[in-house]
């Protein structure tokens, strides 16, 4: 059975310091996430810290109709319409819903955004190949005048619930977080909700390579265009030795994928990483980012209906302690973090196409700078301390049909 | 009259046939001629020179009943009038577009839209429906469905798929129009009577007395004809009506009265929503013709009829 080519996907690479606002927005930029990974050499106070993070969600099934009155008695009963995190978890795409904010997010098809009577717009218009879809936001407060009343918009959706019921397509699957759960009714109260503890599953990966240096700080190229009209000002003493400012970007971006590649396969527990792996080299060739070497890292993932409020706690416990080891001896020189986002569920913006095989992670390096070997200081000096640095570096991937980068 | 007679008695005389004798006699024969022997026919009968028995057939089909022209007929006068049109000269009896919308020929005024005004005119459709499709009675349909025999309840109810050929030709002035689905997503869910159908759009009147215009391009309507017939519920409503007013002359209730009149409104009201009906789906980019143009047109079967 041939396999199908893998599609295109797009990254993006960026780079700072600590601390950042950078890595606070970037759990509000992922509104839905499904799973979170944390790999870094053992230490066992990290290891504590991690495992108490714990989260919960619900899962239920309804009609649409209810679960739109629900929410929006809520948000009225409780005062917080933003608390709310709700998202559809079927697989009939491209007709899929969420809620944050105080507003619900309907992605339609062509034929159900024709019969539904609700203004939306068209996403990705000029996107070749995807399909036609158009996403309706509709508040759950008090609509403007614009907007129409509550009345219509709950017919529009009965007829969209009677619609998928014709087809065979039932009930909406759903997921969701709120704060005060005993104040949910009808689809989102506790007797017909399926409660889900979100605990963390850690790992061990015993003997494995371990990179002992983590990335430099980014150099910045060497701008083609400094001026206007395409002018150079040399008055300042510049060298133009443009040529080795980009060696040194490429070779910077080269490092930056080893590691994250490596990140990836101790996310997998990659066999390629042990010491004593001796695979014939006619099946695999995978040689780590050098200089390493040999220790125990700790895997600890989450999975589930992941609210950013606690996606942030993660990556807020990762840099708080990256940031206590500034003062002290470093015991974990860098920490990785994987966050993997629900493609399947719509979002405002920015504007993307709902798919099941989509593709939008976030991968986290965070490092601490000026030690070149923090693993071998850390037995022949003890008692020094070393001038460190906080550094991050994000690497984001979407996958086609989605216009985070334009 | 003397010189008539005269004449008569002329033309005898230098007749050989009817001279009564051969002697030049100095006496003339009198021939009296009435009204119910005229001479005329009698003259052209006997100077026929075949049979005496097929003189009379022969006079009755040549001479009686041939009919002359007194006046002179104009032969061009068709190719003459024609070119007096192309020349402006003769004025139009049809009022061009222009004309009829200046005039406001087709302009609904605000206080002309509402709807309890056109629901006779959504009744008058139905019955005209019911006689198109040839529906049954409700009382007949009952009747066999309560015999309860399958071949009698299919009888009972009408073949939706003989009715689409009938239907595409149809005229729907007075017919319950519904946007089940549209582009514009403003459009979706009005509903009203049409009141008017032109090539591209259906002008309705909605329930809430407005006049609304809905474009066909870009739209799926939905309308309902009924299951059955209405004209018998016609006649039933006009003979209730008939009756309660002839009533209403010797009775002195009132509230009696007042419970007739409002049962009879509430009859009237009723749209084809209100009993049972069939609806059928109308795709508006494939109808985008005028109604007079769609009765003799043929429509192709198509791959797809999507928006």
């Amino acid at each position: 059975m041939a396999s199908s080519p893998l599609e295109k996907r797009t990254t993006m690479i960026s780079a700072g310091r600590l601390p950042s606002s950078r890595l606070h927005e970037m759990s509000s930029s992922r509104p839905f996430v499904h799973q979170v990974d944390v790999v870094f050499p053992f230490d066992h106070e990290l290891q504590v810290a991690f495992s108490e993070l714990e989260t919960d969600y619900y899962t239920s099934r309804a009609p649409l109709a209810e679960i739109y009155e629900s929410l929006r008695i809520y948000g009225q009963q409780s005062g917080l319409a933003s608390d709310a995190q709700v998202a559809s978890t079927g697989t009939f795409l491209p007709d899929a819903w969420s809620c944050r904010e105080g507003s619900i997010i309907l992605n339609a098809g062509k034929e159900t955004f024709e019969s539904l009577g609700l203004p939306g717009h068209k996403i990705l218009a000029q996107m070749p190949g995807a399909p036609e879809q158009h996403l309706i936001n509709v508040s759950l407060d008090t609509p403007s005048v614009n907007v129409r009343s509550n009345d219509f918009i709950l017919d529009s959706i009965t007829r969209w619930d009677r619609s998928r019921e014709g087809s065979g397509e039932g009930q909406w699957d759903f997921a969701f977080h709120i704060s005060h759960p005993e104040k949910g009714t009808g689809p989102l109260s506790l007797s017909r909700t399926r409660h889900h503890k979100v605990k963390p599953s850690i790992r061990n990966l015993q003997n494995v390579h371990i990179p002992t240096s983590a990335l430099p700080p980014r150099p910045n190229p060497r701008p083609t265009s400094t001026r206007r009209g395409g002018h150079r000002d040399l008055s300042h003493g510049e060298k133009t030795t443009g040529t080795d400012d980009n060696d040194a970007l490429e070779d910077w971006n080269e490092r930056a994928c080893e590691l994250f590649e490596w990140i990836g396969m101790v996310n997998i527990d990659a066999q390629r990483l042990h010491a004593n792996d001796r695979v014939d080299p006619y099946v695999a060739v995978y040689s780590g980012p050098g200089p390493s070497t040999v220790g125990d890292m700790m895997h600890i993932r989450w999975h589930g209906f992941l609210i950013p409020q606690f996606v942030q706690r993660i990556l807020d416990t990762a840099t708080t302690f990256l940031s206590s080891q500034m003062a002290t001896r470093p015991t974990v020189p860098l920490i990785g973090l994987t966050i993997h986002g629900s493609t399947g569920v719509p979002v405002l913006t920015p504007p993307r196409v709902p798919r099941l095989e989509g593709e939008d992670t976030v991968s986290i390096i965070l490092a601490l700078e000026g030690t070149n070997d923090p693993m071998t200081n850390r037995s022949a000096n003890s008692g020094d301390e070393t001038d460190l640095n906080g550094s991050w570096v994000v690497l984001e991937s979407i996958g086609k049909w989605d216009s985070r980068f334009g | 009259m003397n010189s008539s007679m005269t004449i008569y008695q002329t033309a005898i005389l230098q007749d050989d046939k009817h001279t009564p004798s051969t002697s030049t006699s100095a006496t003339a024969t009198h021939v009296k001629y009435t009204s119910a022997e005229p001479f005329t026919p009698k003259f052209v009968k006997d100077h026929l020179t075949t049979k005496s028995s097929r003189a009379q057939a022969l006079y009755d089909e040549r001479v009686r009943r041939r009919q002359l022209g007194l006046a002179r007929r104009n032969q061009n006068r068709g190719a003459n009038a024609m070119k007096k049109v192309k020349r402006g000269v003769v004025k139009r009896e049809k009022m061009s577009r222009r004309e009829a919308a200046e005039m406001g020929m087709w302009r609904l005024r605000e206080e002309e839209a509402r709807w309890d005004a056109f629901v006779p005119l959504h009744r008058l459709w139905l019955g005209y429906m019911s006689e198109l499709l040839g529906l049954v009675e409700s009382d007949d349909a009952q009747a066999q469905a309560q015999a309860q025999t399958p071949p009698a309840m299919k009888t009972a109810m009408p073949m939706a798929a003989g009715m689409h050929a009938k239907l595409v030709k149809a005229d729907f002035h007075g017919s319950i129009m519904t946007v089940r689905r549209s582009k514009n997503a403003a459009l979706v869910g009005a509903s009203g009577i049409v009141v008017q159908e032109t090539e591209n759009t259906f002008k309705v009147v909605t329930r809430k007395d407005k006049l609304k215009v809905l474009p066909k391009q870009g739209s799926v309507f939905a309308f309902a004809v009924p299951l059955y017939s209405t004209e018998s519920s016609r006649a039933d409503s006009a003979s209730a009506s008939a009756v309660a007013a002839a009533r209403s002359g010797t009775n002195s209730g009132t509230n009696s009265r007042g419970d007739d009149d409002t049962r009879e409104a509430a009859a009237a009201a009723r749209t084809v929503l209100d009993g049972p009906h069939i609806e059928f789906e109308l795709y508006g980019n494939q109808f985008c013709f005028r109604a007079a143009d769609r009765a003799g047109r043929k429509f192709k079967h198509k791959e797809t009829i999507e928006l």
